[in-house]
């Protein structure tokens, strides 16, 4: 059994995300690898890309171990009609690459930006009062 | 927490090959040019040859009008064999003129037979140097012409060699680009993988300070993290879209107008050459059922030759400039933008100018690919109808604080552009997009 | 509005769908794969589930608790010529004769790596690290026998619509159902439709 502890999964920008893996009765010869990503999910293929990971020998058959990450100042959650980008903390045995994940949100305010939905057929209206100069 | 694969070990998909382009092109280059030389060049050349030939008298012995049958229908040529003397010595030739022996046409046939009637002696035009040579009639043959037709196809393959070169010049631009970018960027990024497109490059680093010392929160068997201990830091295989970007910019067309016309013109001329060759051989041949099936591609060919004109329009309309008093703005914050139109600008009807946020998405599965763009933020900055607004114009505006910056990942990308419309009545109107980057709050535009 | 990550027809939920069609043993098809050493073409039209089945394929012999799994790899062939050549030459690097290729997107390959891949053609552009197994999925025969032809039909589009979108009303489903015919039974088109409606 494995398990990702975070103190929190709220983010901003910059902020040190840290937390503690803990296993218990694993095999001999398992490694883990910690991982900071980011994914899309959404209409598209997916995109996904690690930014930092760590990697965790384990020598006992329980035991736990803290990590430390500093979240990036991009790219932002974000959730659209289309796209949505999500940070997680993958836990990833190794070698058979199965992974336990813990999604988390790296935005400003540490809230996910959620992108609006516009009425396409209202195309223009005319410009704020005093916009023009 | 839920198990499963993990998302990071998976492998992502994403060109264009400009390299079969090029091939390709150049197989329509030398067709077209062998073609050209057989039907025009070296009839023209025996021609102006012939010039300098001896009159003599012949006789003709045979003049018939030659019908061959074949899959496509019948084809007529004129069989004319005639005789002369030269220097003492009798000579015999069918090799009338230097025109195109065969045609669908049974008249053009005819008529060269009914112009040489057997039993009758017209003059003939005999190669000195080689008295087996000679013509009956010795000028250019108007039906040569029809090979002009090869043009089209010139000028499709120069233009298919044309994109292919830039193609692969920019390629290999953003290569070496990249490979400085690269280089730079080594002595502060200490290690790099691009999951999405599964190439890897490692290199560790170790974290001392910031890693140092017990986790108060921390169980007597936690095995913590220990100074030195390596944690890799990957470099962005997703662009910062912003690089480069900070201060004043003049935006940039996302596509030329020349570009697309040529486009255009391109499809519609390799298409309408095609479909054209089809549909009027099978017209002369009265293959009725043939032309009325053709009529379908001839119809799609005029749609493009429409879609062509209409963008043959637009190069005359007014040329639009777009500048920002920064090009790598934050959400929340204000940016100068400004407008100028060159060209006849009291033509246009209204001038409107909004900032459109998209998403943008590419569905890759086996050999398909999908793409597909939703609107998430248009933000109307100026809709204006005098000549004087029209031609030079500038707005403030406010990118909104909750809102996402660029991104671009291989197949997920936010996009943020300036679209200029310009409503013109009966002609193509104006509709330019120039993209800009949003940055995330808290990076200067030369941070990637 | 659903954001992006719940809508269901999402890529990343599409493309966890399993591939089903009726009286499909995975186990008898491993089998009969086997008796054709491991060489075979996946053929079928657009989005009847070609790389679905592939990715089954390779999930399954990854997975160390059958006692069919092998080494294997997949490849996606990718759209640029750049990248692919990149990849190829890692997949060079990476296999072994013994490993089981796994090919999405077979027909973007050059005839010259169509060969070797085959383990055809000239003795000069053979690669004698190429793994000798090899399955891929392709529209039209290539030279390999088929070890499933994949088709589909509307009952099946109608069961992976309701396992993607459980409480889909029934005008969803009609709408899926006239996609269906008029995407010629592309039923990864069908939900890429979809995924607006929602």
């Amino acid at each position: 059994m494995i398990e990702v502890q975070l103190s929190k999964l709220n983010y901003q920008p910059g902020e040190t995300i840290e937390g503690k893996f803990v296993w218990k009765q694993i095999g001999k010869g398992i490694r883990f690898d910690i991982r900071l990503i980011w994914f899309t999910e959404g209409k598209g293929t997916r995109d996904h890309q690690t930014i930092q990971k760590q990697l965790i020998e384990p020598i006992e058959v329980d035991g736990s171990k803290s990590f430390r990450f500093v979240a990036p100042t991009w790219p932002h959650s974000f959730s659209g009609q289309f796209i949505s980008l999500r940070w997680a903390i993958e836990a990833v045995e190794l070698p058979s690459e199965e992974a336990t994940t813990v999604i988390l949100v790296i935005a400003p305010e540490g809230q996910e930006i959620v992108l609006p939905r516009i009425d396409e057929s209202a195309k223009f209206t005319k410009p704020i009062e005093g916009l023009l100069r | 927490m839920n198990a499963a694969k993990a998302i990071s070990s998976s492998p992502a998909k994403r060109g264009t090959p400009w390299g079969c382009l090029l091939v390709f092109g150049l197989i329509f280059v030398t067709v077209a040019c062998g073609g050209l030389v057989l039907m025009i060049g070296m009839p023209l050349f025996k021609t102006i040859q012939a010039q300098r030939w001896e009159e003599r008298t012949s006789l003709i012995l045979k003049s018939e009008v030659v019908t061959s049958r074949d899959d496509d229908g019948s084809v007529y040529r004129p069989e004319i064999n005639f005789e002369y003397e030269y220097q003492g010595k009798k000579y015999r030739s069918s090799n009338w003129s230097t025109g195109f022996a065969s045609s669908s046409f049974k008249g053009a046939a005819q008529s060269v037979v009914d112009r040489f009637p057997v039993g009758s002696e017209p003059p003939c035009f005999v190669n000195p140097n080689d008295p087996s040579q000679a013509l009956l009639d010795r000028s250019f043959q108007k039906s040569n012409l029809f090979a002009l037709f090869m043009l089209i196809f010139l000028a499709i393959g120069g233009g298919l060699m044309w994109v292919a070169v830039r193609g692969i010049a920019t390629q290999w631009r953003q290569k070496r680009d990249a490979a400085n970018k690269s280089a730079e960027q080594t002595s502060f990024v200490s290690a790099s993988t691009s999951t999405s497109s599964s190439h890897k490059s490692t290199s560790r680093i170790g974290v001392e300070d910031e890693l140092d010392g017990d986790q108060g929160e921390d169980d007597g068997d936690d095995d913590d993290l220990e100074s030195g201990e390596d944690i890799e830091k990957y470099e962005d295989d997703v662009d910062a879209p912003w690089y480069g970007l900070s201060g004043p910019q003049k935006l940039e067309p996302t596509s030329k107008r020349l570009h697309t016309f040529l486009g255009f013109l391109f499809v519609a001329l390799f298409w309408n050459g095609i479909s054209w060759t089809i549909f009027l051989s099978a017209l002369f041949k009265q293959d009725w059922f043939t032309v009325a099936f053709l009529l379908i591609f001839v119809g799609i060919g005029a749609i493009m030759i429409y879609a062509a004109v209409h963008h043959f329009l637009k190069l005359f309309n007014p040329t639009v400039s777009v500048a920002l008093s920064n090009g790598a703005v934050c959400p929340g914050e204000s940016v100068d933008l400004a407008w100028e139109l060159v060209g006849r600008v009291s033509r246009i009807r209204e001038l409107r100018v909004t900032i459109i946020g998209e998403e943008v998405v590419t569905y890759v599965r086996g050999t398909n690919t999908s793409t597909d763009r939703k609107i998430f933020q248009r933000i109307p900055v100026a809709s204006v109808s005098t000549d004087e607004e029209k031609r030079f114009g500038s707005a403030s505006i406010t990118i909104p604080p909750n809102t996402i910056h660029s991104f671009s990942a291989p197949n997920n990308k936010i996009e943020w552009s300036v679209e200029v419309h310009g409503e013109i009545a009966w002609w193509p109107d104006i509709r330019e997009t120039m993209r800009f980057a949003v940055r995330p709050a808290a990076i200067s535009g030369d941070q990637p | 509005m659903i954001p992006a990550r719940d809508n269901p027809f999402a890529s990343h939920r599409v493309e966890s769908l399993k591939y089903r069609y009726p009286g499909f043993d995975f186990d008898d098809a491993v089998a009969r794969l086997e008796q054709m050493q491991w060489r075979a073409a996946i053929l079928g039209p657009h989005g009847t589930g070609k790389t679905t089945l592939l990715l089954e394929l390779h999930r399954y012999l990854q997975n160390s608790n059958n006692d069919r799994s092998k080494p294997s790899r997949i490849w996606f062939v990718p759209r640029d010529r750049s990248s692919r050549n990149q990849q190829w030459l890692e997949l060079l690097e990476e296999c072994s004769p013994q490993t089981i290729l796994l090919v999405d997107g077979y027909e973007r390959l050059s005839w010259s790596k169509r060969l070797q891949l085959l383990g055809l053609g000239p003795t000069w552009i053979r690669q004698s690290c190429l793994p000798k197994s090899i399955v891929v999925t392709t529209h039209r025969p290539v030279g390999l026998p088929v070890w499933i032809h994949t088709t589909s039909n509307s009952t099946t589009m109608e069961e992976l619509l309701l396992e993607l979108h459980p409480t889909a009303s029934p005008e969803t489903i009609d709408q899926a159902r006239k996609l269906f015919t008029t995407r010629r039974g592309n039923i990864r088109d069908v939900f890429w439709k979809l995924y607006d409606s929602c």
